[in-house]
């Protein structure tokens, strides 16, 4: 365990004596918020108040718009740490640490989990910021519970961003490619987890094959407990089935055939797909020779 | 080549196919310990096919090897633990210094301060780098990065040291210091030693000589056996403005050709023109 501390460590060092690699990870960051504020927000709020007469209806676009904006950053933030996996191999220093008397996998899941320790400390910096823009701008409140749990599908999400680099990066061969990979990545996953177009205009056929993304489905729980809280305060006087319909708009829940997916099938489905992706991450690396 | 327990290294029919390709054909060899063995070879022979394969970076197709009498595949760990490598290309931290590119990979092998530190400066102090431990890697110069590479290597005492063309791309005082820093390291340890290289003249340094050629070997034997069954001696006479040469099995005869030539104005004798050995066992097979 020293020794696979020992690389993690290696490998973070790594990352932050690389000025730009950080300057960029913190710039994406900027902007995919950035990015929000200018363009996204009020299209998305415009749209929504035409079906959708609810109070507050502002604070929660905010919430559940920028909660997604915090997975993406998940993403990219692995990119910029994986590239020094990619970096490694094309430059054979990997092969100095494979010639040590540790197992293959060790060498691996020491990027891999060095990987989501750069995904967590972004993603927890925006989160952070999140926090901090809806607690001056709004009456927001959330409980202590559904905040964990939001936090913990953060985690969730970071693993998840970061194996499935690494999975790419066992058959990329250069960090050019893996950069140009990666960045076309987080372009469809914008679209995927519903940053640019909230997940509900979606046809029902797309949500049923999202819900076989790991990603669309840690989103979508994810919006899910961080926007309950406020749904329930804006849908008070409502119809119930405002409610549910606000949910799907915004991509807090998903379809799967036609039936709306409950927080707990959410979980089955994220928890199987993780299960399966390390699976084939372990089935990967033990074939790479 | 000696008793099984003597060998260091142990190779039976090996053999490496990439799909219909052969990159090694059915090799076997083995090295005794204390040895040094140079691996020679044109490019695409083989040899570094046959170093990952003993690094313990590649898995075989077929056959046996056994390195420090444990068989590769089943005791990886206790293989790498009995070797080091030097690869080709820098395989350090450019970013870092040079402590702590060795602290770093020391820790890999021990796992604790105290013992990397004192192995640190027991390796430096051997080859003579201690000067250059606060120094960032990327500001050392080729042949240093090179002796820092092999101080890496051999950072946990191992018993082979695996060198896969080390002193390519360097200057000829920057490849003498690198084997001057090996020869030295070798006779202090007793270290066997297998390397492979492109330079003829670097195969003086070895006890054995293995010479690959489209993935089987073509001859394997003591040096000196080497040196006397292929290698050819050159006399060049100039005689009234005319250059002649004249190749030779042995110095008696070339004293015999400048007999005959009473009126020469200057001479030249060449002992042994390495790089042409390789051809000439090349060209014999």
């Amino acid at each position: 365990m020293k020794a696979f501390f020992n690389l993690v460590n290696r490998h973070l060092i790594y990352f932050f004596k690389d000025k730009i690699n950080v300057l960029f990870t913190v710039i994406s960051l900027i902007v995919v918020l950035s990015l929000y504020f200018l363009f996204i927000k009020d299209f998305t709020i415009d749209a929504i108040k035409q079906v959708c007469p609810a109070n507050n209806i502002e604070q929660f676009t905010d919430q559940s718009m920028l909660i997604g904006l915090i997975l993406v950053t998940g993403f990219s933030a692995s990119l910029g740490m994986l590239n020094l996996f990619i970096k490694d191999i094309s430059n054979h220093v990997i092969n100095d640490f494979l010639i040590t008397p540790h197992y293959k996998i060790t060498i691996y899941t020491s990027y891999l989990f060095a990987s989501v320790v750069i995904a967590l400390l972004f993603s927890t910096l925006g989160f952070f910021l999140i926090l901090f823009y809806l607690k001056n701008n709004y009456s927001f409140n959330i409980t202590t519970f559904n905040l964990i749990q939001t936090y913990f599908l953060i985690i969730i999400n970071c693993f998840v961003s970061s194996l499935l680099l690494m999975i790419i990066a066992f058959f990329i061969k250069t960090s050019q490619s893996f950069a140009t990979i990666g960045n076309l990545g987080a372009t469809i996953i914008g679209f995927i987890i519903g940053v640019y177009i909230p997940l509900g205009y979606y046809p029902d056929t797309i949500q049923s094959i999202l819900v076989m993304s790991p990603l669309s489905t840690i989103a979508c729980a994810t919006r899910n407990v961080f926007t309950i809280d406020i749904l329930k305060d804006i849908t008070f006087n409502l119809p119930s089935d405002v409610m549910h319909e606000i949910q799907k708009v915004f991509g807090c829940t998903l379809s799967f055939n036609n039936d709306v997916l409950s927080l707990n099938q959410l979980y089955q489905v994220i928890f199987g797909l993780l299960f399966f992706i390390i699976v084939v991450y372990i089935i990967i690396q033990q074939l790479k020779t | 080549m000696g008793d099984s327990m003597n060998n260091m290294i142990e190779v039976k029919d090996l053999c490496k196919q990439y799909k219909k390709f052969k990159a090694i054909d059915n090799i076997s060899f083995t090295l005794q310990k204390g040895k040094t063995l140079a691996f020679l070879g044109l490019n695409g022979a083989g040899k570094s096919t046959t170093l990952n394969i003993l690094s313990t970076l590649l898995n075989q197709s077929s056959g046996s090897v056994k390195i420090a009498n444990y068989n590769l595949n089943n005791n990886n760990i206790n293989i790498k633990k009995n070797i080091g490598v030097v690869f080709q290309k820098n395989t350090l931290d450019l970013d870092f210094t040079v402590y702590q590119n060795l602290y770093q990979r020391s820790y890999l092998y021990f796992q604790n301060h105290n013992q990397c530190i004192s192995e640190i400066n027991r390796i430096c102090v051997l080859l003579n780098i201690t000067h250059l431990l606060k120094k960032p890697l990327k500001n050392c110069s080729g042949g240093q990065i090179r002796i820092i590479q092999i101080a890496r290597a051999l950072v946990h005492s191992p018993k082979l040291l695996i060198l896969d063309e080390p002193t390519q791309g360097l200057d000829p005082s920057a490849r003498k210091l690198v084997w001057d820093s090996i020869i030295k390291i070798q006779k202090q340890t007793n270290l066997t030693i297998f390397y492979s290289t492109h330079y003829m003249e670097e195969v003086k340094y070895a006890d054995e000589i293995c010479c690959i050629n489209d993935g089987k070997i073509i001859v394997h034997d003591e040096l000196k056996t080497v040196m006397n069954k292929f290698s050819k001696q050159k006399l060049i006479i100039e005689d009234n403005n005319i250059t002649k040469t004249f190749s030779f099995d042995n110095p008696k005869s070339a004293i015999n050709e400048l007999n005959k030539h009473p009126s020469l104005t200057n001479f030249w004798y060449i002992d042994i023109l390495l790089d042409e050995l390789f051809h000439q066992i090349s060209k014999e097979f």
